[in-house]
C-alpha cells in the first residue's frame, strides 16, 4: 500500500503500511488476544467509569467469542479477505472497537480510523491494547492492525481506499457518499452503515399484566435504549407503536414511570431544550403528518399522530422525544415501515410474528428485531449484514 | 392590522409594564393571527406544537419559533408589498446563515423603529456617523448581511456616514481626528460591531499609543461579545479603553438580531438592555416555563415589526436574565435584562457524522 500523505496521518497504535497477512477466521492467537483484552479491561480501574468500555470488555471474552465462532466454523474453509479499512463514526466512542474486532476475528488486517474527538475510553482502551501487544505471545498481533487519526481529508481517505480489500464505512449517509467517490480495487467490498431509524413496538395488554416491579424494570430498559445516547444512536427508538387493544391508561402509566426515571437520571439543560424544540419545529414543517405535541415538562415530549405512513421516519426525535402511534393489529406495522428502518425493539409478542410480516409483505426495512433493552447490543450481524461472514473469503470445494 | 401610526407616536420607553402588557398582548395576537393565516410553515408549527391559535390567555402562551429555523427554511409570510431585500446573518464560518425576507413595509417599519429608539439617546437627528467597517460590506446585490443591514439602518439616523476602514480593513484614523479638530463641540456617532470596534479601532489606537482629543462622540455597538470573551475582553475593559483612548464618554451597546432588525434592545447607562414599545422579552427555563426575575434562561424576544416573515416571536439561542421591571435607575420603563451569551452546544452523539 502506498500512502502519500503518511505524514498527515497520526498513528495511534501499530504501523502503516500493514505488514501482516490474513489468517483463518477465529484464529487461536487472535481469540486469545481478545480474551486477554477482556481480562485487562475488567482489571483496569479507569475502565469502570465507562460503561460502554466495560460492555465491550465483557463482549470480547473468550466464552462469548467461542460461542460466536460456532456459527461459522463448521461450514466452510474461510479466511480473511486481506486489508480492511474501518471508518468509525465520530460520535459513538466504542463503535470502532467492535468494528476492529469483527475485522480481526474474520482473519483480516485492519486499518481503523478512530473518531476525531478525544474520548477518554478510547485512550484507555488503546493503552490496554498497547500493553498487551508488548507481551511476547501477542507481539505479532501488532502487525495486523493500525489505529490512525487524521483531520478530514479527501486525499488521505482516497489514498487509504485505493488498495484495500474491504471497507467498513460507519458515520452515516454523508460519510458514505464521500467514501463512495474514491477509487477502490474492483473486488473491494464495502459495508456501508447509513442513517437509520428505529422504533419500539409494545403490546399494551401484555404491559398491563406486569407487576409494578416488573413494569418499572421494563421501563428502565426502555430508558436505557432511548436516553443513553441522547436518543441519537441509529438503534435508539424514535417512535413507540402501541398495539393497543383495549385500555389506554396503561400507556399513561408507562410515561409516568419513564418520567420518574428521566427526572432522576437524565441531565437536561438549556441547550438540549433549544435543540429539542427546534427539531420538533423542523419536523412540523418538513412532514405532512399531523401530530400533536404533548409535554408536561421538556423531559419527555410526545408527538402523537393517527397518520400511519412511512413518512414517520421524517419526524426526527432526539433527546427524549417520541412519535406515538396506536395500531390495532401488529400487521398494521407494514404500513409504516420504510427502507430506513433498522431496529425494532419489541415487547408483548414473539419476534417471529414480526418476521412473518416482513417475509409475507417483502418489506425492505427492519434489519433487527430485539427485545426492549437490547437496542444497542452490537454484534457481527448489523444493518442486515453478517459482518464477519462478509469480511471472510470462502474457499469453495 | 396594527395601528403603527399610533405605535410610533408613543415614546418607546415611557410605558410601564402594566400599561403596556395588555395592549402589547393584543397587538401580538393580531400579528400572530396574521402570520398564521399567511405563512404556511408558521401555521404548521402552530398546529402541531401548540394545538391551535385560540388557547392563549396571555402573551406567554402565544406560539413562538426557534431562531435556527431561519437557517433551514426560507420562511415567508405572504405580503402585498414588494420584497425589497434579503438579510442574512453574519454567521460564523461552518454554520448555516439565517435568511430573512423583507418587504418594503417591514423594512420601513424597521428603520422608523430604530430611529425612535435612538432618539432617546441622540438629542438631535443630524450629524455625522463614523462606521467602523469597510465599504466592502455592501456587495451591491439585494442580499444584505447583518452587518450591512445594521449600518444601513443606522445611517438613516444621521446626515452623513463615513467608513473608517478601507477595503483591506486598514484604519483611516485621520478622518476622525480631522473631524474632531475642526468641529470641537459637535456630537457625532461611532458605530460598528463590537468585535470590529475592538479589533480595528481600539486595538490599533492602543498599539500606536495614540489618543483621540476630548470630544462629543457617542459610541454605539452591537453584535455580541463572543469574539471578545475569547480574547478575555469584557464590558468593563471595553468601555474603559474606549473612554481612555478614544475620549468618548457615552457608550451604548445594543442587543438585537437579524431576525428582528429595528426593534433592538438598547443598553442604558447602567448596563442593562431595555425592551421598547416595539419589543418584549420572556425568559424561559429548560422546561420552557417562564423563569422568574433574576433567574437565567433562554431568551424569547418579541417584536411588532416583522410582517413579511414570521419573526415576531422567536426563541433565541441566547441565555440571559430578566433583571427587573419598571425600576431601572436610568428611568426607562418596562422590562430590562442582561445577556450572558450563547447556549453552549452539547456534545452530539449518535451514529451519523453530520449533525
Amino acid at each position: 500500500m502506498s500512502i502519500k500523505n503518511s505524514k498527515k496521518i497520526k498513528v495511534v497504535l501499530g504501523s502503516i503500511p500493514i505488514k501482516g497477512k490474513p489468517t483463518i477466521i477465529f484464529e487461536k492467537s487472535i481469540v486469545n488476544f481478545f480474551n486477554e483484552l477482556s481480562i485487562n479491561i475488567k482489571k483496569n480501574k479507569r475502565s469502570m467509569d465507562y460503561s460502554d468500555l466495560m460492555t465491550f470488555g465483557f463482549w470480547c471474552r473468550k466464552a462469548n467469542i467461542i460461542k460466536l465462532s460456532e456459527n461459522y466454523l463448521e461450514k466452510n474453509f474461510m479466511l480473511g479477505r486481506g486489508n480492511v479499512l474501518h471508518i468509525a463514526p465520530s460520535n459513538v466512542p466504542m463503535n470502532f472497537a467492535y468494528s476492529f474486532a469483527f475485522g480481526m476475528l474474520s482473519g483480516n488486517c485492519n486499518i481503523v480510523r478512530l473518531p476525531s474527538k478525544n474520548f477518554k475510553q478510547i485512550e484507555i482502551l488503546c493503552q490496554i491494547i498497547s500493553k498487551i501487544c508488548k507481551k511476547s505471545k501477542f507481539k505479532k498481533i501488532l502487525n495486523k492492525f493500525c489505529f490512525i487519526k487524521y483531520d478530514k481529508s479527501n486525499e488521505i481517505s482516497s489514498d487509504l481506499s485505493r488498495d484495500v480489500d474491504a471497507r467498513l464505512i460507519w458515520g452515516g449517509d454523508e460519510t458514505i457518499r464521500q467514501f463512495k467517490m474514491y477509487k477502490t480495487p474492483p473486488r473491494c467490498i464495502d459495508l456501508s452503515f447509513s442513517d437509520r431509524y428505529s422504533i419500539s413496538v409494545i403490546k399494551t395488554s401484555k404491559l398491563a399484566k406486569l407487576t409494578n416491579d416488573e413494569r418499572r424494570n421494563f421501563v428502565r430498559k426502555f430508558y436505557n435504549d432511548s436516553y443513553l445516547m441522547d436518543q441519537q444512536g441509529c438503534s435508539s427508538p424514535q417512535a413507540i407503536i402501541w398495539i393497543c387493544d383495549h385500555k389506554k391508561e396503561i400507556i399513561n402509566k408507562f410515561w409516568n414511570i419513564l418520567h420518574d426515571i428521566v427526572k432522576l437520571n437524565y441531565e437536561k439543560d438549556l441547550s438540549i431544550t433549544n435543540k429539542k424544540i427546534s427539531l420538533i419545529a423542523k419536523s412540523a414543517i418538513k412532514t405532512n403528518i399531523n401530530f400533536k405535541t404533548e409535554f408536561k415538562d421538556m423531559r419527555i415530549v410526545r408527538l402523537r399522530t393517527n397518520n400511519i405512513t412511512p413518512e414517520i421516519e421524517k419526524i426526527q426525535c432526539h433527546f427524549g422525544t417520541f412519535t406515538e402511534i396506536n395500531i390495532k393489529k401488529i400487521n398494521d406495522i407494514k404500513k409504516l415501515v420504510s427502507r430506513k428502518f433498522q431496529t425494532v425493539t419489541y415487547f408483548g409478542f414473539k419476534n417471529t410474528e414480526l418476521e412473518k410480516i416482513i417475509f409475507k409483505n417483502g418489506i425492505t426495512g427492519i434489519d433487527r428485531i430485539v427485545p426492549i433493552g437490547r437496542a444497542h447490543d452490537i454484534g457481527p450481524i448489523w444493518d442486515g449484514y453478517d459482518i464477519i461472514y462478509t469480511l471472510a473469503r470462502i474457499i469453495g470445494s | 392590522m396594527l395601528d403603527y401610526k399610533n405605535i410610533f407616536s408613543i415614546n418607546p420607553f415611557s410605558l410601564n409594564q402594566k400599561e403596556k402588557e395588555k395592549w402589547y398582548y393584543n397587538q401580538q395576537k393580531i400579528l400572530t393571527a396574521y402570520h398564521y393565516k399567511n405563512c404556511k410553515e408558521y401555521r404548521k408549527i402552530t398546529n402541531k406544537i401548540y394545538g391551535s391559535l385560540k388557547r392563549s390567555k396571555n402573551i406567554t402562551d402565544l406560539p413562538f419559533i426557534p431562531t435556527n429555523l431561519f437557517k433551514d427554511f426560507n420562511l415567508v409570510t405572504d405580503t402585498k408589498y414588494d420584497f425589497s431585500k434579503t438579510l442574512t446573518s453574519s454567521g460564523t464560518s461552518g454554520y448555516k446563515n439565517a435568511k430573512i425576507n423583507l418587504d418594503r413595509k417591514t423594512s420601513l417599519l424597521q428603520s422608523k423603529a430604530l430611529s425612535n429608539i435612538f432618539s432617546d439617546i441622540l438629542n438631535k437627528k443630524k450629524g455625522t456617523m463614523f462606521v467602523v467597517d469597510s465599504p466592502a460590506v455592501f456587495s451591491g446585490s439585494n442580499l444584505l448581511n447583518a452587518r450591512g443591514a445594521a449600518i444601513k439602518g443606522f445611517s438613516q439616523l444621521v446626515d452623513k456616514s463615513v467608513f473608517l476602514l478601507d477595503k483591506k480593513m486598514n484604519l483611516k484614523i485621520n478622518i476622525l481626528t480631522d473631524f474632531i479638530n475642526s468641529n470641537k463641540n459637535e456630537q457625532f456617532i461611532i458605530f460598528g460591531f463590537t468585535s470590529f470596534i475592538w479589533q480595528h479601532l481600539v486595538k490599533k489606537v492602543m498599539k500606536n499609543s495614540f489618543k483621540l482629543p476630548a470630544n462629543n462622540g457617542i459610541l454605539i455597538h452591537g453584535g455580541g461579545w463572543k469574539k471578545m470573551h475569547d480574547q478575555s475582553v469584557n464590558r468593563n475593559v471595553f468601555n474603559y479603553n474606549i473612554k481612555k483612548k478614544l475620549g468618548i464618554k457615552k457608550i451604548h451597546n445594543y442587543y438585537g438580531m437579524v431576525e428582528q432588525t429595528g426593534s433592538i434592545f438598547l443598553e442604558c447607562e447602567h448596563g442593562f438592555f431595555h425592551s421598547s414599545i416595539f419589543s418584549d422579552l420572556i425568559v424561559r427555563d429548560a422546561n420552557l416555563n417562564v423563569s422568574p426575575l433574576k433567574k437565567e434562561g433562554l431568551l424569547q424576544i418579541l417584536s411588532l415589526l416583522p410582517l413579511s416573515y414570521p419573526g415576531h416571536n422567536i426563541l433565541t439561542e441566547d441565555i440571559g436574565t430578566l433583571e427587573g421591571i419598571d425600576d431601572c435607575r436610568c428611568g426607562r420603563k418596562g422590562k430590562y435584562f442582561s445577556v450572558k451569551g450563547r447556549v453552549l452546544g452539547t456534545e452530539l452523539r449518535g451514529c451519523s457524522d453530520v449533525n
